[in-house]
C-alpha cells in the first residue's frame, strides 16, 4: 500500500532521512522505532503531505503522492499531542474530517456519535476539550482519526503523554480497534515496549536510514547490527556478536567470574560481571537474586555459564 | 504556511506610501535644514529637551506608582480585583482631547479641585500618568503573575526575607514586561500631540506641537522638518527597543503560578488601600471630572442640538467606520504574512513608532494635491488604527501550535478552509478586541484630521478643539459636554474589548 522509495530530507545540514525506504502493507501496522530526535516524526509528516520531499517518491497504492496535498491524501495523522481544536467541542472535534469531506451535518454527527461509543466516550458530545483527562483526549483524537474512515493512520507517539498505566491498556485497546478495521497504520515512537506491542513489523530508524526492518520475534532473534542490538533491550553487546539474555546465567558449576557492581532493582538485581577480561551484564529476577544472595558481593566470584550455540554474530 | 507571505505586499504598500515615503522626505527635507544654527537655536533646545525630560519623567512616575499597584493586583486577592484590572483598560481606549479635558476639568482655571495648575508643568505630567500608568500596571501585574510560585518559594526556603525575594526574584523576573511597558511610555510621551497641545501651554508643549506650529501657523517647513527628524530618530530607536523586547515576551514560562492571598494584617491592607487609591486617582479622577463636570453644565447641553455637532458626528462614525473597513483588511493581511517572521512583526509596531504628526505632515509634503482628500485621510486613520488588528491576531496566531493547522490539513481542509475553520475561530476573540482598539484610535483621532482635513470634515475631536478655542463660558462648557459625548462613544469601545475577556481568562486558564 504505502511505498516510500529513496526519500530524503535535511534539516540545517542534519540529514533525517536519507535515501530512506519503506513499505507497508494493507492492514499492517508498521513501528518506526528510533531514539529521540532522529527525525521519526518528520518522516511521518513527509508521508502526510505536511513537508516538502527533497527527493525520492512516496506512493500510495501506486498513486504518486508528490503533488496530492495533504487534505486529498486521506490519510490520518494522530499528533503526539492529539491537536485537538480548543474552539470545538468533542463532538465538533470528531466531526471536523467529515465536514470537510461534505458529509452531510446530521449524518456526520450520528458517525461521530457511532465512533465516539466505540472508543468509549459515548455522551461526551458536548464536553470542552480542554476539560479532558490525558486518556480521554486521547480517544477523542484516534475517534476523529479513524471516523474518516483514513486509508492509513499516522500516529506520533501517540502514548508518550500519558502515565504508565494508562499507556499499556490503551495500547492493547488501539491495536485492537486499529485491526479490526483492517486500516493500515505507521506509529512512531521511541519506546521500544511500544513498538513491540501495537506493530506487526518494526523499522528501527537511525542516522536517516532504516537499519533493520522486520517482525519483533525476528529482531530478537536477530538483531542486524550492534546499534540495533542494544536500542532492542540486548544488554551484552559487543562489536561483533550479542547475547540474548537467555544465554547466560549463574550456575555453581559454571567458569569463575568476578562481580564488579551490584544494582539493586525494583524487580530484582543487576549484575557487572567479568569473565577472560569481557564484562556481561546480568539481570536477576526477584527470586533468582533471593536464591543467590549468600554469594552476590561485589569483589566475590561466582560461576557464570554463556551458552556459546545461542551467541548471535554480526555478518 | 509560506503561501501567506505574498499577503505582505498590502500592508507593505501601505507602509511605504503613507510612512516610508513621506518619512524619507521628511528627512531629506530635515537633513538639509539641520544646521548648527538649528541646535544652537535656545528656543529649539528647549522644545527638544523638555520633550525628552517630560517622557522621562513620566517613566520615572509611573515606574514609583506603578510597581507598587502592579505587585499588589498580582499577589492579592480582593473582592472588585478584576473589575479594577477591566477599569484599567479604560484610558487606553480614551481620546487625547477627553483625557486633556478631563485634565483641565480637575486642575484647570475652573477645575473642580481649585488648584489652579495652567502654565505649569504638572498638568502634562498628570495628563501623561493618566494614559501611562495602567499600561505599566496592567503589563507588569502580568509579569509578576507569571512568576512560577516554586521559584518564590524556592527563595524564601534559601533565607530571603519577603522584600529581598522582591528584589532578588520577582523584579528581574518581571523586567522584560516592565521594560517594554516603559518603552511604549516614553514612545507615547515623547510624540505627545493632543495632551501637550492643550495641557502644556506657551511654555511646557513639545516638539510635536511645536511643529504643528510651525507647519499650520508659521509656514516654516524648514525647521519643522528639522526637529521632525530629530523625533523621529529618537522614536525609532526606542521603538526597535521595544519590539526586541517584545518578542522575548513570547516566551512561555514554566510552572506553577503563584496563589493570590487575601491582605492580612494592617500593613497589607494598608498597602492594598494605598495602591487601590493611587490607581483610582491618577487614571479614573479625570473621567469621573468631565462626567460630574458635564452634569451641571445644564444650558451647554442644548448644543448638542446644533447641526455642526450633528455633522461632526456623522464625520466620525464615517471616518471610524472607513479606517475600521481599512484596519480589518490590512490588520488581517499583516497579520496572516507575519506568522513567525520576525521582521514583518516588527513591522506592525510601524505606526506606532511614528508620531501621526510627523506622519501628516510628512504626507502633506509629499502629496500636496491630496492634502484634502478623503483618500489621504482615510489611509492615515487606517494606517493608525491597523496595527491594533494586526498586532492581536499575529500575536494569536504565533500561539497556535503548528499541530492544529496540520491536523485539520491530514482530515482533509484545504489551506482556505483552515484558515476558516481552525485559525479565524480561534483568533476571534483576538480579532474583536483589535477591532474595537483600531474604532478608539479612529474615533478619537485628533493629529491627523487636525493636519489633512477640511472645514466640512470636522469630527466630534476638532470640534471640541475648536470650540475650546472660542471664548465664553459657554463654548468652554459645551466643549466639555461634547468630551463627555466622546467619553461615551470610547466607554462603548471599551465595554466590547472587556465584554469578552472573561472568556479569554477560561480559555488561558486551561
Amino acid at each position: 500500500m504505502l511505498q516510500v522509495d529513496k526519500v530524503s530530507k535535511r534539516y540545517d545540514h542534519q540529514w533525517l532521512a536519507r535515501d530512506l525506504s519503506l513499505t507497508v502493507g494493507a492492514g499492517e501496522i508498521m513501528a518506526l522505532l528510533g531514539p529521540s530526535g532522529c527525525g521519526k516524526s518528520t518522516l511521518l509528516k513527509l508521508i502526510a503531505g505536511l513537508e516538502p520531499v527533497e527527493a525520492g517518491t512516496i506512493r500510495f497504492a501506486g498513486q504518486d503522492l508528490a503533488r496530492v496535498p495533504p487534505e486529498a491524501r486521506h490519510f490520518a495523522l494522530m499528533f503526539q499531542d492529539f491537536a485537538l481544536f480548543p474552539h470545538l467541542n468533542v463532538l465538533d472535534n470528531v466531526c471536523f474530517g467529515l465536514v470537510e469531506r461534505r458529509t452531510p451535518k446530521a449524518t456526520a454527527r450520528g458517525q461521530a456519535r457511532a465512533v465516539l461509543a466505540t472508543v468509549g466516550l459515548a455522551g461526551y458530545d458536548d464536553r470542552a476539550v480542554g476539560a479532558l483527562s490525558g486518556g480521554e483526549a486521547q480517544r477523542v483524537a484516534l475517534a476523529r482519526a479513524l471516523v474518516t474512515a483514513p486509508r492509513l493512520l499516522l500516529l506520533d507517539e501517540p502514548f508518550s503523554s500519558l502515565d504508565a498505566h494508562l499507556r499499556l491498556s490503551l495500547q492493547t485497546e488501539f491495536r485492537q480497534r486499529i485491526r479490526a478495521l483492517g486500516i493500515s497504520a505507521l506509529l512512531v515512537t521511541h519506546d521500544r515496549q511500544e513498538a513491540f506491542t501495537m506493530a506487526d513489523r518494526v523499522a528501527l530508524l537511525y542516522q536517516g536510514g532504516i537499519q533493520q526492518c522486520d517482525t519483533p520475534s525476528a529482531l530478537l532473534a536477530a538483531p542486524a547490527d550492534p546499534w540495533v542490538a542494544s536500542f532492542i533491550g540486548f544488554d551484552n553487546v559487543c562489536d561483533d556478536w550479542a547475547l540474548p539474555e537467555t544465554a547466560l546465567w549463574l550456575d555453581a558449576a559454571g567458569r569463575s567470574a568476578h562481580i564488579e557492581t551490584l544494582t539493586p532493582l525494583a524487580e530484582g538485581i543487576r549484575l557487572r560481571l567479568s569473565q577472560d577480561g569481557q564484562c556481561y551484564t546480568l539481570h536477576l529476577s526477584a527470586r533468582e537474586a533471593a536464591a543467590w544472595r549468600t554469594q552476590l558481593a561485589p569483589g566475590a566470584d561466582v560461576g557464570l555459564v554463556i551458552d556459546e550455540a545461542a551467541r548471535i554474530r554480526f555478518a | 504556511m509560506r503561501s501567506t507571505r505574498w499577503l505582505a505586499l498590502l500592508p507593505l504598500a501601505l507602509l511605504t506610501a503613507l510612512v516610508a515615503v513621506p518619512l524619507s522626505r521628511l528627512s531629506t527635507d530635515g537633513a538639509s535644514a539641520l544646521s548648527l544654527a538649528f541646535l544652537s537655536d535656545p528656543y529649539y533646545r528647549w522644545r527638544l529637551a523638555w520633550s525628552l525630560a517630560q517622557a522621562l519623567a513620566t517613566c520615572g512616575l509611573a515606574l514609583l506608582f506603578g510597581l507598587p499597584i502592579a505587585w499588589t493586583l498580582a499577589r492579592f486577592d480582593f473582592p472588585g480585583r478584576r473589575w479594577l484590572l477591566r477599569l484599567l483598560m479604560l484610558p487606553f481606549v480614551m481620546p487625547t482631547l477627553v483625557a486633556a479635558m478631563g485634565v483641565l476639568a480637575l486642575f484647570g482655571p475652573q477645575g473642580l479641585t481649585g488648584i489652579h495648575g495652567q502654565d505649569t508643568p504638572w498638568l502634562l505630567l498628570y495628563g501623561n500618568l493618566f494614559y501611562n500608568l495602567p499600561l505599566l500596571v496592567r503589563s507588569a501585574q502580568e509579569g509578576f503573575a507569571r512568576i512560577p510560585a516554586n521559584r518564590l518559594m524556592a527563595a524564601r526556603s534559601l533565607g530571603a526575607t519577603p522584600w529581598r525575594v522582591f528584589w532578588r526574584v520577582e523584579l528581574p523576573g518581571a523586567m522584560p514586561w516592565i521594560c517594554s511597558a516603559l518603552c511604549l511610555i516614553f514612545l507615547y510621551c515623547f510624540s505627545a500631540f493632543g495632551l501637550a497641545l492643550i495641557l502644556g501651554g506657551q511654555r511646557y508643549a513639545t516638539v510635536e506641537v511645536e511643529i504643528y506650529t510651525l507647519v499650520a501657523y508659521e509656514l516654516n517647513l524648514s525647521d519643522a522638518s528639522a526637529l521632525a527628524l530629530s523625533v523621529l530618530a529618537v522614536a525609532s530607536l526606542v521603538a526597535f527597543g521595544y519590539a526586541w523586547l517584545e518578542r522575548g515576551l513570547a516566551r512561555p514560562m514554566r510552572g506553577q503560578v503563584a496563589q493570590r492571598c487575601v491582605p492580612s494584617g494592617w500593613r497589607q491592607c494598608a498597602l492594598l488601600a494605598l495602591a487601590v487609591g493611587l490607581l483610582v486617582l491618577l487614571a479614573l479622577a479625570p473621567l469621573a471630572a468631565i462626567a460630574w463636570r458635564a452634569l451641571w453644565a445644564g444650558p451647554a447641553w442644548r448644543a448638542l442640538a446644533d447641526p455642526e455637532v450633528w455633522a461632526a458626528l456623522a464625520n466620525t462614525a464615517r471616518f471610524t467606520a472607513l479606517a475600521l473597513g481599512g484596519a480589518c483588511l490590512f490588520g488581517l493581511a499583516h497579520a496572516f504574512a507575519a506568522r513567525r517572521s520576525v521582521l514583518l512583526g516588527t513591522l506592525a509596531f510601524l505606526p506606532y513608532a511614528v508620531s501621526p504628526v510627523c506622519v501628516a505632515f510628512g504626507l502633506l509634503l509629499v502629496y500636496p494635491r491630496l492634502s484634502a482628500s478623503l483618500t489621504l485621510l482615510i489611509g492615515a486613520y487606517t494606517l493608525l488604527a491597523y496595527p491594533f488588528v494586526a498586532r492581536g491576531m499575529s500575536a494569536t496566531l504565533d500561539a497556535v501550535p503548528a499541530h492544529l493547522p496540520q491536523a485539520a490539513r491530514t482530515l482533509g481542509a484545504s489551506t482556505w478552509r483552515v484558515v476558516w475553520r481552525v485559525l479565524l475561530p480561534i483568533a476571534a476573540p483576538a480579532l474583536r478586541r483589535g477591532m474595537a482598539f483600531a474604532a478608539a484610535t479612529a474615533l478619537g483621532e485628533f493629529a491627523v484630521t487636525l493636519f489633512l482635513s477640511r472645514p466640512e470634515w470636522m469630527t466630534l475631536t476638532t470640534l471640541i478643539y475648536q470650540r475650546l478655542g472660542r471664548p465664553g463660558a459657554l463654548n468652554q462648557d459645551s466643549a466639555l459636554v461634547l468630551s463627555c459625548l466622546l467619553m461615551l462613544l470610547a466607554m462603548v469601545a471599551f465595554v466590547l474589548i472587556e465584554w469578552q475577556r472573561e472568556g479569554d481568562d477560561d480559555v488561558a486558564g486551561r
